[in-house]
């Protein structure tokens, strides 16, 4: 069966935006959790450094 | 005596004084058949997914089984005891799926007689060719069920992992025997030797790669 | 690889790989233009599978060399997996509705996809059940490495299915032949190699530093 070419270009473009969908809101999470995850880091080394001062 | 066969003996001497876990299989497997009887009463809906009911209860009772003998071993530690032993850790996997697969099978040889009744069949050699490949199935379902059955219990949510592990993995036997018990009481047993081979290949695999792989999930 | 040079090879192969499938690539003779999400669904596909393979391969490694770098090199190729195997079943259900009137063709590639999500879902969810770091990786790799077992084993059971069901065909329908067609899909095919190595490298990065975050929480605490 050959759809129609609205029903087609529907259909492109919301398999399309989901595939980017899903790479943004993925590569999105990484993002902040890296960001989240560095700051964390630097205060657990600037606390151990003061510790190990004291 | 020798581990291996003690190990089934010790599973058999306790199932044989308290009879918990093939009564509970076996109510659970005849009980989901009752629930496919009045779900699906039409009697040609019945007849294509019948052999599709057997599996989904034959599944669902199985994991029941796998996680009562797993608690056996891991409430009061027994399985402290048993790693103890001189026992090569290969060695009491197998002696773990022994005990599974007679118990499931016991179950099971229970509930076919209920399916048998529920879809109107009869008791010939098609009921032969069903009773070989449900055994051939327990045995993939039961070598891997025994082995994550104890990766799972070591979680928190303890038995409740088995199932969400347990179901995509067992998938493939599920599809074979499926299709193979079709195959059966339709009578349309050409090319049958694909779905039997699969589940022969499947049992091979996974007995060997949880032998070897089993002393890496109880080590402490 | 430098990660920027990773993200932005990925990005500029990306937009290219559109312009290749919508513009570029002619029109499939029997679909139409709805084949053109062919172009995308199928590197999806291929990326879950080599997600399996090396799931698979890391969670054996670690067993032999009990190095976490491997146990965090597995869970990496999980979490890809189960994102590019659901978005592998979503392109491929909004593909079928149109032409075969149906959201789930039931073909066998659909199937496989569907118990691949499901194998990796179940590795994540043993993971976060763990809460002990070295009884974590050692469980969830032996649960990995049997989960990669399957899926040749799988390929074949749903096989199984085809033969049962008239099997709509869900192949390139003229993809392989027509060299246009061959060109679009393999700059998507690099378009998605790439973006699949970005993700894993950002990936393995932060897994590196939960690590170590844990580790300097023990030591801290300890001190």
């Amino acid at each position: 069966m050959r759809p129609d070419e609205s029903v087609a270009l529907i259909s492109i473009v919301a398999a399309y935006a989901a595939v980017f969908a899903a790479i943004f809101i993925f590569a999105w999470t990484l993002r902040s959790r890296q960001k989240r995850l560095e700051k964390k880091l630097q205060d657990l080394r600037d606390n151990l450094r003061d510790a190990s001062r004291k | 005596m020798k581990p291996l066969p003690a190990i089934v003996f010790k599973d058999v001497l306790i199932e044989l004084r308290n009879k918990e876990t093939v009564s509970a299989m076996l109510v659970f497997g005849v009980l989901v058949m009752v629930i496919f009887n009045f779900a699906f009463a039409t009697g040609g809906a019945a007849q294509t997914i019948a052999p599709g009911a057997l599996w989904v209860a034959f599944s669902f009772a199985g994991i029941l089984g796998l996680n009562r003998s797993l608690s056996i071993e891991t409430d009061n530690d027994c399985l402290q005891g048993l790693l103890l032993a001189p026992l090569d850790r290969g060695d009491l996997y197998l002696g773990k799926v022994a005990g599974n697969f007679v118990f499931t099978v016991i179950a099971e040889m229970i509930i076919l007689p209920v399916f048998v009744a529920f879809n109107n069949l009869q008791f010939d050699m098609k009921i032969v060719w069903t009773i070989a490949v449900t055994l051939l199935g327990t045995l993939g379902f039961v070598s891997v069920g025994t082995t994550l059955s104890m990766i799972s219990s070591h979680t928190r949510m303890k038995e409740v992992m088995l199932p969400i592990l347990q179901i995509p993995m067992t998938m493939p036997v599920v599809i074979s025997a499926v299709s193979a018990t079709g195959m059966v009481l339709r009578g349309e047993t050409a090319g049958i030797s694909f779905p039997l081979s699969l589940l022969g290949i499947f049992s091979t695999v996974y007995l060997t790669a949880s032998y070897f792989l089993f002393e890496y999930i109880v080590e402490q | 690889m430098n990660k920027r040079i990773l993200a932005t090879a990925s990005l500029a192969l990306m937009i290219a790989a559109l312009y290749f499938a919508l513009i570029y690539a002619p029109t499939e003779a029997t679909m139409g233009t709805i084949q053109r999400i062919f172009y995308f669904h199928l590197p999806q596909g291929i990326a879950s599978y080599v997600s399996a393979l090396l799931l698979g391969f890391a969670s054996l490694m670690y067993l032999i060399k009990r190095d976490l770098h491997w146990d965090r090199f597995a869970y990496c190729s999980a979490e890809l997996g189960v994102m590019f195997a659901s978005t592998s079943i979503v392109t491929g259900m909004i593909w079928a509705r149109p032409v075969w009137n149906t959201w789930w063709s039931g073909d066998a590639r659909l199937n496989l996809q569907l118990i691949l999500a499901l194998l990796f879902v179940g590795y994540l969810m043993l993971r976060a059940y763990l809460p002990e770091r070295e009884q974590k990786a050692r469980l969830s790799t032996v649960f990995g490495f049997l989960a990669a077992l399957d899926v040749p084993i799988n390929y074949a059971a749903t096989r199984i299915w085809t033969t049962l069901h008239p099997e709509p065909v869900v192949g390139p329908g003229g993809g392989g032949l027509d060299p246009q067609m061959k060109t679009a899909l393999y700059v998507s095919f690099l378009a998605f190699g790439f973006l699949y190595a970005y993700l894993f490298t950002q990936r393995l990065e932060i897994a590196n530093m939960e690590d170590e975050v844990d580790h300097l929480q023990h030591v801290v605490e300890a001190a």
